[in-house]
């Protein structure tokens, strides 16, 4: 009797445990706790939130060509002007940040933070004089260019703009925790929308010795065995590019080249910057240049690409056309 | 005269009978004397007769129910029959013997043997009561249906031997339950509330009008004489939320409640109700989630007049049905699936009065409601807290505001029609960046997962019904019986589909077609012959106009739809040979009007010029006629011992006039039209052996061969052959979709009485069903989409289940706590019921594998870059990793759990009742 109720009752057992299908394991949608670890993550991290070590607002000197009017620009009706100016100091300040977040939770517990950053700046110039240009038709037999000295007291004058700023960080399920796994580098575009942005295609960071670190904007290889530093791939937490003071000279100075990629705008028409951790910002002249390294443990280099016009043009007034990087890099030493 | 006419249509309905009659003959059990003038009652009524010379007794009129029969007479002991079971229109014979008082004893009591074989039955019916579908493993009424003969399942719907799911005709109560515009049942009634269901899937009779292939009576409780009352839980989330295999967070509450009103003896009351909550409704090989939340409640009062001379029944019906389907072209992102949102009620009335001991009338009046919203449901609003929405408040659909408006008439139709874009105008992709947002893979292409659900729509329907009978025997051989029904409709109905385009799919019509039969019938009882004779009228008025030339927009010469009248004769036969066998046959026309959709659609002249104008459109009839069925049948039933029958009977069906979409050449631009162009042909065998339940079990064994042929499987078929594959019109027929050729169900029932041996299994029954179900035909094709072979011309696998359920009754004072279960594909098996043209298999298509070549790397800068491909997270989908992530899409994609039937499931339940 009691065997026959126990047969009874382990095949009863055995059907609920056997039976039924299950069904596929969901794609991981997460959930608002993790939302709320990863967000905590993202706050207690702030150097890898991009733009907060872009902005210096100290003005630093910088060496331009003199003002020259072109004959392309005299292409106005006679009764307007332009104007143009010498600058011979510059810095950028933001008045206005949105920073947003896309949590993008996917396949083996990951989540994957979409950084949007939108902004406003003021770019800050300080002039040493302003010329105005008189112009005739162009097919006229008189001279074809005039310039006259309008303003040689200088001044500062700013300039605004907007921008979009990217970074994307990767986030990993580790057992009971959320942990920041991987980072890209940022890049900012400025204007948000618009055409003849420059791109940056190549900056090396030379050492002390004499080594060379390459940051390249892509890089095709299908996996992750590829070494070196690219803008548009992810790089693991514990493998960011290493700035040891060791390696700089004795005033702490990296030596920085760039490179500018393949499209409508060319060498001679940018102006480069680079800072760290939103400080010692320094002209690059010609796009190379020393930049003083401060600070430790993790930071973002800026490496930025101007177009010159943007300094040029009081009327019609220039645009700011930038490209950025912000590199993530760990600096060592003492 | 015509406003006379008028009331008596108005006022006189007809419904489905409600009625049974009791007869036979009472003897001396030691003589086998006939007892002259012996009385047999019905305890608990007002029910009886006195035999006659020969002995012989009839009760005629007998509400459906459960009955303690008595025989009473002079000189001999009392003698009575419990579980005396009166099925509507049939006769039950209780034959009594009484012992001589010689011996002073108690009164003899037993329990009444259900008769195995009907003789006066000509059709082909089955009634299953409410007893029997307590034992059963069922939830839902629909369940007990299609375990009947000649019964198949389809993805289109219920198909009686072999008929279009909307050949049905359903009654509750007698009052029609049936949505006009497209032939679905419009309620489902709660379990616990019925009586009896009946099935009539052949022959019949005259009374049964506008349904092709069978009828559908339900029956109601009604309080009885003592206090009755339920309550049962039953649920599945036993096993805990993790367990996605058996927790599908089913909760089921049913209640009951029944008996006299203290006011009075003849003031009955019963009252039922049940709440139905899953998280997947959808049956598939896995749980797929797909929340539905039901709620049903049935009331029905009676006051019996004296000297049983008739009653007056009120009753009413209310349920909402509401859910969210699923669907793996939005894999696992429902919030774009549709929602349906079912509310209805039933009110009705019924008067039978017995004017002489022989004639009975019956008066019923009635009304329903249905209504149904389909679209996006509304999350935002709903998770909004201003709004306090609850689990137990309706779900909220997009431009459920309109509603509102349509109700109270406060817009033109064309602007609410035109708002509801509004709400749905985001249209649904699965390609571009959009798509990849929220999908499990980087591929395009397959997932919706943005967007709004394409239709907004919005059926509301009132009908008013009436039916009047009145039955009269004269002398032992006629019934005559003779009725009148009427059924007027308010039909409303609005549909915009495809809103973000420039010109919509767009719909509406508001029309109040009526219709009204007359019939009349005489069942004869020779000897040795009983003959159903009928005829019936019925007459219909569409209410309907469209334009004459929709395509001149100068032209607003209108043109109204006719109205039409059919008459069908009826004609059955019963042959008993012995009292243990009989041979039947039985012959008929039956007429039925299309689904009133198929006439009214696009035909309203505010939309029919739009709508031609846009192209590949369809557009309804409104000349269009009934469909008509003539069949055949026959058959022999034989009880061949007192526990064992067995039956066989074939039958042969012409179908003529169904409805289809054909194209009509017109300028400037073809569309396409419905006509009464189809054709079906239907044979088929059924075979059924049945042994009561004796020896504490029994078993009925119901097998159907079927050759279901004809040139369209519903209305719409052609249409989507011709525009997907280019087919032309079928010039032979071919075999349906729904052509199951061999189907199987056995039931097993074992009852364990009181006093078994083995005291945990004391009052144990269990139920196990066992079916079998060939597999329906389809049409393969190759990868390029080229037909191969015929229509139809190929055949999926079959399949089998078991469905068990088990309950253990323990008295505790006086009531019984019931402890219960049912487990649905008790063997976990594996049933196939779609597969893919281009292999017969359920989960692959045959999609060949792409090389790699034919995928390009995508930086994580990319707006086609998602992390879902991204395998190794470096920032970068290689070509091999967006072949892994397509070749993983596309096995997600084609393996849809929905072609198969539903896995092992298991409920447990607690009861109480009294």
């Amino acid at each position: 009797m009691k065997k026959g109720l126990l047969s009874l009752l382990m095949i009863v057992g055995i059907l609920l445990i056997t039976c039924g299908n299950e069904p596929p394991e969901e794609f991981y949608k997460g959930t608002p706790e993790d939302s709320t670890a990863i967000q905590s993550l993202l706050d207690n991290n702030p150097e890898l939130l991009i733009t907060k070590d872009m902005f210096d607002t100290n003005l630093i000197a910088i060496t331009l060509p003199n003002v020259e009017f072109v004959v392309s620009d005299s292409y106005f009706r006679v009764d307007s002007t332009i104007i143009k100016q010498h600058v011979d100091m510059c810095g950028f300040r933001d008045i206005d940040r949105n920073l947003n977040y896309d949590f993008w939770f996917a396949k083996d517990t990951t989540c994957t933070v979409y950084l949007k950053d939108t902004f406003s700046v003021f770019s800050y110039m300080h002039w040493d004089e302003r010329r105005t240009g008189y112009y005739f038709w162009a097919g006229d037999t008189e001279p074809d260019l005039d310039t006259v000295v309008i303003d040689s007291t200088g001044g500062t004058d700013s300039l605004a703009f907007t921008g979009n700023g990217y970074r994307i960080i990767f986030f990993d399920y580790d057992s009971s925790d959320w942990e920041l796994k991987r980072v890209s580098y940022g890049t900012y575009d400025f204007p948000a929308a618009g055409t003849d942005v420059p791109a940056i295609d190549k900056v090396v960071l030379v050492f002390d010795d004499g080594t060379r670190d390459s940051i390249i904007d892509h890089h095709p290889q299908y996996d992750t065995t590829y070494p070196g530093h690219t803008m548009a791939r992810f790089r693991h937490i514990d493998s960011l590019l290493v700035i040891d003071y060791a390696d700089l000279t004795a005033d702490s100075m990296l030596f920085i080249q760039t490179t500018l990629g393949f499209g409508t705008i060319t060498d001679t028409m940018v102006q480069w910057f680079a800072s760290i951790g939103g400080e010692n910002r320094v002209w690059l002249d010609g796009g190379v240049g020393n930049l003083k390294i401060t600070g430790l443990g993790i930071t973002n280099l800026s490496i930025e690409c101007v177009v010159s016009k943007g300094y040029y043009y009081v009327q019609p007034e220039g645009e700011y056309k930038t490209e950025v990087w912000l590199v993530p890099v760990r600096i060592g030493g003492s | 005269m015509k406003k006379l006419l008028c009331l008596i249509f108005i006022g006189a309905f007809l419904f489905a009978s409600d009625y049974g009659r009791i007869s036979g003959r009472v003897t001396d059990e030691e003589t086998g004397e006939a007892l002259i003038g012996a009385d047999v009652y019905l305890q608990g009524t007002e029910l009886g007769a006195a035999t006659d010379v020969n002995g012989e007794y009839t009760i005629l009129y007998v509400p459906v129910g459960t009955y303690q029969a008595v025989a009473a007479y002079v000189g001999y002991n009392e003698f009575t029959y419990t579980r005396v079971i009166v099925n509507a229109d049939q006769t039950t014979v209780l034959n009594f013997k009484l012992p001589p008082t010689v011996i002073t004893m108690e009164a003899i009591t037993s329990v009444a043997e259900r008769a195995m074989i009907v003789l006066s039955e000509t059709s082909t019916g089955r009634a299953v009561t409410s007893e029997e579908m307590s034992r059963l493993p069922i939830t839902t009424i629909n369940e007990v249906i299609t375990l009947q003969a000649g019964v198949v399942e389809s993805d289109l719907g219920t198909h009686v031997r072999g008929g279009r799911a909307d050949e049905i005709t359903y009654f509750v109560d007698g009052i029609v339950t049936k949505v006009p515009n497209t032939g679905w049942q419009s309620v489902r009634v709660n379990p616990n509330a019925v009586e009896e269901v009946s099935v009539i899937s052949g022959g019949f009779d005259a009374e049964y009008g506008d349904a092709l292939s069978g009828i559908i009576n339900i029956h109601t409780k009604e309080g009885g004489t003592k206090h009755t009352g339920t309550f049962r839980f039953m649920t599945d989330e036993v096993f805990g939320s993790g367990n996605e295999k058996l927790n599908f967070g089913y909760n089921l509450y049913d209640f009951s409640l029944g008996g006299p009103l203290p006011v009075s003896q003849r003031l009955r009351y019963f009252v039922s109700g049940e709440v139905m909550m899953t998280d997947a409704f959808r049956e598939a090989y896995y749980k797929v989630p797909s929340p539905r939340m039901d709620y049903r409640g049935q009331a029905r009062f009676s006051y019996l007049f004296p000297g049983a001379k008739g009653k007056v029944t009120f009753s009413g019906f209310m349920s909402r049905e509401q859910y969210v389907d699923w669907s793996s072209q939005s894999l696992k992102y429902f919030d774009m699936i549709y929602m349906s949102r079912v509310k209805n009620w039933i009110a009705s009335a019924t008067f039978n009065y017995m004017l002489t001991a022989k004639t009975l009338t019956s008066l019923k009046v009635g009304a329903t409601h249905f209504d149904r919203a389909y679209g996006n449901r509304d999350y935002e609003w709903e998770a909004d807290p201003d709004n306090n929405w609850q689990w137990y408040h309706d779900y909220r659909f997009y431009a459920e505001h309109l509603i509102d408006y349509l109700a109270a008439g406060e817009l033109p139709v064309s602007h609410i029609v035109i708002d509801s874009v509004m709400q749905y105008h985001e249209e649904y992709l699965n390609r571009g960046s959009f798509a990849l947002r929220n999908s499990p893979y980087a591929i395009e292409g397959y997932f919706r997962t943005y967007g709004d659900y394409r239709v907004w729509r919005y059926w509301n329907n009132d009908d008013y019904q009436g039916r009047f009978d009145i039955t009269h025997a004269i002398g032992k051989v006629h019934e005559f019986k003779t009725g009148l029904d009427f059924i007027q409709y308010q039909m409303q109905y609005y549909d915009n589909n495809l809103p973000w385009v420039t010109n919509p799919f767009w719909d509406f019509y508001d029309r109040d077609p009526y219709k009204f039969a007359f019939y009349m019938q005489d069942k004869m009882d020779f000897e040795g012959l009983i003959a159903r004779l009928g005829v019936r009228f019925d007459y219909f008025d569409p209410k309907s106009f469209t334009f004459a030339n929709p395509q001149d927009w100068d032209d607003s010469t209108t043109v109204d739809a006719e109205t039409n009248y059919k008459i069908s004769p009826r004609l059955g036969f019963s042959l008993p040979v012995t009292d243990r066998m009989k041979f039947r046959f039985n012959y008929g026309q039956y007429f039925q009007l299309p689904q009133l959709g198929d006439m009214y659609g696009t035909t309203d002249t505010a939309v029919i010029r739009l709508a031609l104008s846009r192209g590949n459109t369809i557009i309804g009839n409104i000349l269009m006629k009934p469909q008509k069925t003539v069949m055949y049948e026959v058959g022999i039933e034989n009880q061949v011992s007192d526990e064992i029958a067995f039956g066989f009977t074939a039958y042969f069906k012409d179908v003529y006039d169904l409805s289809q979409i054909r194209e009509v050449q017109a300028l400037p631009m073809s569309y396409y039209q419905y006509f009464n162009v189809d054709y079906g042909n239907i044979k088929g065998f059924e075979f059924n052996v049945k042994k009561r339940m004796s020896d504490m079990w029994a078993l009925a064994v119901v097998y159907t061969l079927q050759f279901a042929r004809g040139t369209g499987a519903w209305a719409g078929e052609w249409y989507y052959d011709h525009y997907d594959y280019g087919i032309e019109v079928p010039v032979i027929d071919y075999w349906l979709d729904f052509d199951e050729r061999h189907t199987v169900n056995a039931n097993f029932d074992l009852e364990l009485p009181s006093n078994f041996f083995l005291i945990p299994l004391q009052d144990f029954s269990s139920s196990f069903i066992l079916s079998f179900h060939s597999g329906h035909p389809f049409t393969p094709e190759d990868l390029r989409g080229n037909r191969l072979g015929d229509e139809n011309s190929a055949r999926m696998p079959g399949y089998w289940n078991v469905d068990w359920s088990f309950s253990r009754r323990v008295k505790l004072g006086p009531a019984n706590v019931v402890l219960s279960g049912m487990i649905f594909n008790l063997f976990n098996t594996d049933q196939v019921i779609d597969v893919y043209v281009t292999t017969g298999l359920p989960d692959d298509h045959g999609d060949p594998e792409p090389t790699i070549t034919q995928f390009v790397t995508l930086p994580m800068f990319s707006n086609r870059y998602t992390p879902q491909g991204d395998f190794n997270h470096d920032g970068l989908i290689s070509p091999s990793e967006a072949k892994l992530d397509y070749m993983n899409a596309l096995k997600d994609y084609y393996t849809d759990p929905r072609n198969h039937n539903n896995a092992f499931k298991v409920r447990f339940g607690i009861g109480i009742g009294f």
